[in-house]
């Protein structure tokens, strides 16, 4: 854990965006592509996604996408530390087709000053009645003012696996060719990361999730979380991650096939980074 | 929902009910429990004894299940606060318990609960009859524990006629304690404690350097409890007082709420932390009002100002304490001249409303010194407690909806600042148990007696949440964990900044059968410091760094035959400040215990082997002793430790314990410092004990 005792004011927070972008990154896993965090439900839930089963899978676990039920589509909005230089939303469809399915994702990150945009389509399909597999190719787009701009592709894959029925374990791996930013932006990296989950559900209203993530380059992030769901339309979450002792809390609201969460990340030293998220499902 | 939501209690009791079938202090859960609460307070002394004791009291006096009271229910510390809450609305509701599988359809009831519960518990009918208070007086039971125990290799305070000495002890290297105890049914109990410290002089008259005695009555009309002489205090979550033993941050990481009445008597032996003098709960209906008032000489460090002795002699207006002493060891000059130097006086009360699933208790106490407190203060003591008089007041609160149960309390002292405490204990599937705490405690948040859920020792300059959780998903599997993650706001001794932290505990038991039982536990503590020296170099200001402290242990336990149990333990210790280097630690013993199964004796022997590269990497290991004295070895160096002790009781009214114990190091020809320091490289310990019951 690192100890900061610094607060940015106002007048200089663009000049420090890129700054908090790459501090935050190392410190709390944040701000960073590949980061599977899409939709407030995960980021409430200390970032835990590998086996959720919801819209936002398009982004988080392509594989997951073969067990969707149905369409599912999800918009979520992420504000890092409370400031709005360091906005990051996505945008995430589940779309089944014959054999499997097909997720549509785009994500936003930054501001004026710094900013990344990926777009991807991806494809997950069943192998067995309990296991999946999925894909994705990933354009990311990143600017830098002053610096120029730069394009590149990147690839994903994720699996995941029911052996019991409370039992499912997924892993994904984001940018294993370990792509950058383009050759207009010589040393910005895209992160390159591998991550494996395990999620115990004991019971319908319940499930305890724990992960473990290892991007190129920065400490190790074993992250939990749990999701409880006391009446049929309220789902009560919490979370932990351990790169900077990150604490995550949120809740969610049910209408028929309408999604509404809330949620929040609370780094101890540089504060508080809410989300919202909608999706249909 | 048939489980609780905290085993752990019930676990203590499990332990408690081996104890009481054959007292040789069995490493255990409740043993494994205070090892972690020695290991994060170092604290030798605390009231774990009296808890246990009122178990094994139960044991031999089982509740009458159908007819025991919720005050009952809650000084017994079987049940939790849910499961003595369904249970009496159980009862009222569909009448008396038939046998004790009915407790099955209470949803906070586990079959496991059940079987724990079972010894303490009996169905026949009350037979109404309450003897006259003169044979309450004589017809209970009587203990006497006589104990001695004493390190056999002279220490440097002892060596009186050493004249580079500077403060020698006066006494002898003896510790004796004798505790006298007689009980009627829980419900009226008297008795004495006194002990003498190893080093404190022991001649004349009062002999003992400690004297405690106590009578206590309860009552079922509108006085409820009565306590005279010393008595312990326990209000809400302990915010602004709470003496003895109380639940918190544990290897129990769901029983995080206090339970407990808030008048008991005092039998224990730290010479500060009680209350002296007058007490009594009275109540009716959903009130109840409990009122204190005590006074008695507490040990400081007095300063009388020049102008004082030169003007008039009888004015103590200017005679200030420097600083109190807690320690309750009174071995040399000094600190004899420290003993009992000031007056200390408490009152307050309590009064409490309880309805239905609602417990809300407001409180008040009033502290008075007979001196004015200045301290030479730090700039991290700035907010500590000055002047004679400190008044605590506080709310608090316990609410049961559905199977959720929320708790809490808020407290202010006198200076207008304040300290909070919430939780919330959730039982959300059978096999699934969550915690969830919050405090905040202002860095001027002024108490003496508090002890609550709390990193520091006193709630005090800190914001913290935690979280636990007990996961119990197929039979013989156990998994529990808590995090805790907090921040100082205020700087601390250890830090000359506000500083942040982290403690992280996991625990996975595996038990397939009765006779074999094992554990893996991983801690990992973080939190910011003044670096070492090493670290700080010649900067001029400190440096704040994170130190990293990380435990890891496996334990196993097994039964051999009927008469023979194998314990094994390896513990790795490792110890560093980012920055710095690393240090290791581990440990490693074999124990057997043997109890013959047709002679009244047993014994426990154990080897450890030890090395640790600094005191940083110190490794606390309970060790088999005296029924009811609890020995921690806290071991550092590098060297080997072995003990033996012998239980043997002859008849049912007399049971004698002995116990010998050396370690012997490797790397060192002095152990200890100071007046504690022996010339060499062994320490041997004798304890004895003998208990007298009828």
């Amino acid at each position: 854990m690192k100890t900061l005792y610094l607060r940015p004011m106002r007048g200089i927070r663009i000049l420090i965006a890129p700054f908090f972008l790459l501090l935050a990154g190392n410190s709390a896993g944040w701000a960073q592509f590949g980061t599977n965090n899409a939709g407030a439900r995960t980021l409430a839930m200390g970032n835990t996604s590998l086996t959720l089963t919801d819209a936002y899978a398009a982004a988080n676990n392509q594989a997951a996408m073969a067990f969707a039920e149905g369409p599912a589509f999800g918009v979520s909005a992420l504000q890092y530390f409370s400031l709005s230089e360091l906005t990051s939303l996505w945008g995430c469809a589940v779309l089944p087709a014959a054999g499997g399915a097909f997720g549509l994702s785009v994500h936003h990150d930054g501001s004026q000053t710094f900013r990344q945009t990926q777009a991807g389509v991806g494809y997950g399909r069943k192998l067995g009645e309990n296991i999946a597999v999925g894909v994705q190719l990933d354009l990311i787009h990143t600017g830098v003012t002053d610096l120029g701009n730069g394009n590149t592709f990147t690839a994903e894959a994720a699996l995941l696996y029911k052996p019991s029925p409370e039992l499912s374990i997924g892993a994904r791996a984001y940018n294993p060719f370990m792509a950058s930013a383009g050759e207009d932006l010589p040393g910005l990296e895209i992160s390159s990361l591998l991550a494996v989950g395990l999620t115990y559900q004991p019971a319908k209203q319940f499930q305890l999730s724990a992960e473990g993530e290892q991007t190129i380059g920065y400490d190790f992030n074993l992250k939990a979380g749990a999701e409880y769901r006391p009446v049929e339309i309220l789902a009560i979450r919490g979370g932990w991650m351990s790169r900077s002792s990150v604490l995550t809390a949120g809740f969610g609201i049910r209408w028929q096939q309408l999604f509404i969460d809330l949620g929040a990340q609370f780094h101890p030293q540089l504060g508080t980074s809410p989300a919202i998220g909608i999706h249909l499902e | 929902m048939r489980r609780s939501a905290f085993t752990g209690i019930l676990l203590l009791s499990c332990t408690c009910m081996l104890q009481a079938q054959n007292p040789v202090n069995e490493p255990g859960p409740e043993t494994d429990l205070i090892e972690y609460l020695v290991e994060d307070q170092e604290e030798s002394e605390f009231g774990f004894d009296t808890f246990l004791e009122t178990l094994e009291y139960l044991q031999q006096n089982p509740l009458r299940i159908n007819k025991t009271d919720y005050d009952t229910w809650r000084q017994t510390g079987l049940l939790t606060e849910l499961q003595i809450r369904q249970l009496l609305r159980h009862i009222e509701q569909t009448g008396p318990l038939h046998n004790i599988y009915e407790l099955q359809t209470i949803a906070s009831f586990s079959t496991e609960d059940i079987l724990r519960l079972q010894p303490y518990v009996i169905w026949d009918a009350y037979d109404g009859t309450t003897l006259p208070y003169l044979q309450q007086l004589v017809q209970g039971r009587y203990a006497l524990f006589v104990r001695s125990t004493r390190v056999l290799q002279e220490q440097r305070g002892y060596q009186t006629e050493d004249s580079t000495l500077s403060s020698p002890y006066l006494g002898d290297p003896n510790r004796l304690y004798s505790r006298f105890s007689y009980n009627y049914k829980n419900a009226l109990r008297y008795g004495f404690t006194v002990e003498k410290d190893p080093g404190e002089p022991f001649s004349g008259v009062p002999g003992f350097d400690y004297w405690s005695a106590h009578y206590f009555q309860k009552g079922n009309g509108w006085i409820k409890a009565l306590a005279i002489g010393d008595y312990e205090l326990r209000i809400g979550q302990g915010l602004i007082v709470w003496s003895g033993f109380g639940m918190g941050k544990s290897i129990y990481p769901v029983n995080i709420k206090r339970t407990r009445p808030v008048l008991a008597p005092y039998t224990s032996v730290d010479e500060n932390r009680f209350f002296r003098g007058a007490a009594a709960t009275v109540g009716k209906g959903p009130l109840e009002l409990t009122v204190f008032g005590s006074y008695n000489q507490v040990d400081a460090n007095l300063i009388a100002s020049q102008d004082t002795s030169l003007s008039d002699p009888g004015d103590e207006g200017t005679v200030t304490i420097s600083s109190l002493q807690l320690t309750g060891l009174h071995r040399t000059e000094s600190e004899i001249a420290d003993k009992d130097a000031v007056g200390f006086m408490a009152t307050g009360g309590n009064l409490a409303w309880r309805k239905g699933p609602l417990s809300v208790s407001a409180a008040g106490i009033l502290y008075h010194f007979d001196a004015e407190l200045v301290e030479d203060r730090s700039p991290y003591e700035l907010y500590d407690f000055e002047g004679s008089q400190l008044i605590n007041a506080s709310l608090s609160y316990n609410y049961v909806w559905r199977n959720w149960l929320l708790f809490g309390e808020t407290a202010i002292s006198d200076n207008g600042k304040a300290g909070t405490l919430n939780g919330l204990i959730l039982p959300v599937d059978k096999h699934v148990d969550l915690a969830l705490v919050y405090r905040y405690f202002d860095p001027g948040f002024q108490t003496f007696f508090s002890q609550s859920f709390s990193e520091n020792t006193y709630p005090r300059n800190e914001e913290g949440w935690y979280t636990g959780i007990e996961i119990t998903p197929v039979k013989a599997w156990r998994f529990n964990a808590y995090a805790d993650i907090y921040k100082k706001p205020w700087l601390s001794f250890t830090a000359d900044a506000p500083a942040y932290g982290a403690d992280y505990l996991a625990t996975v038991y595996y038990k397939p059968k009765r006779t074999l039982e094992t554990y893996v536990r991983l801690r990992y503590e973080a939190s910011d410091r003044n670096a070492n020296a090493a670290i700080q170099g010649d900067l001029p200001h400190d440096i704040i760094t994170t130190e990293r402290k990380l435990r890891v242990r496996w334990n196993i336990s097994y039964q051999l035959t009927r008469e023979v149990t194998l314990r094994n333990r390896i513990e790795w210790s490792q110890y560093g400040q980012d920055g710095g280097t690393t240090e290791n630690g581990y440990l490693l013993y074999q124990d057997v215990v043997y109890k013959p199964w047709e002679l009244p004796f047993s014994l426990a022997c154990r080897y450890t082997l030890f090395s640790t590269d600094t005191y940083n990497t110190r490794i606390y290991a309970y060790e088999n002793d005296l029924l009811y004295a609890y020995s921690i070895a806290n071991i550092y160096g590098e060297g080997q430790r072995v003990y033996a002790m012998v239980q043997y009781s002859p008849t049912g009214w007399l049971d004698t314990w002995i116990k010998y114990g050396q370690t012997v190091y490797t790397d060192r020809d002095t152990i200890g410092s100071g007046n504690e320091a022996i010339e060499g490289n062994r320490r041997s310990e004798l304890r004895l004990q003998v208990r007298f019951k009828w």
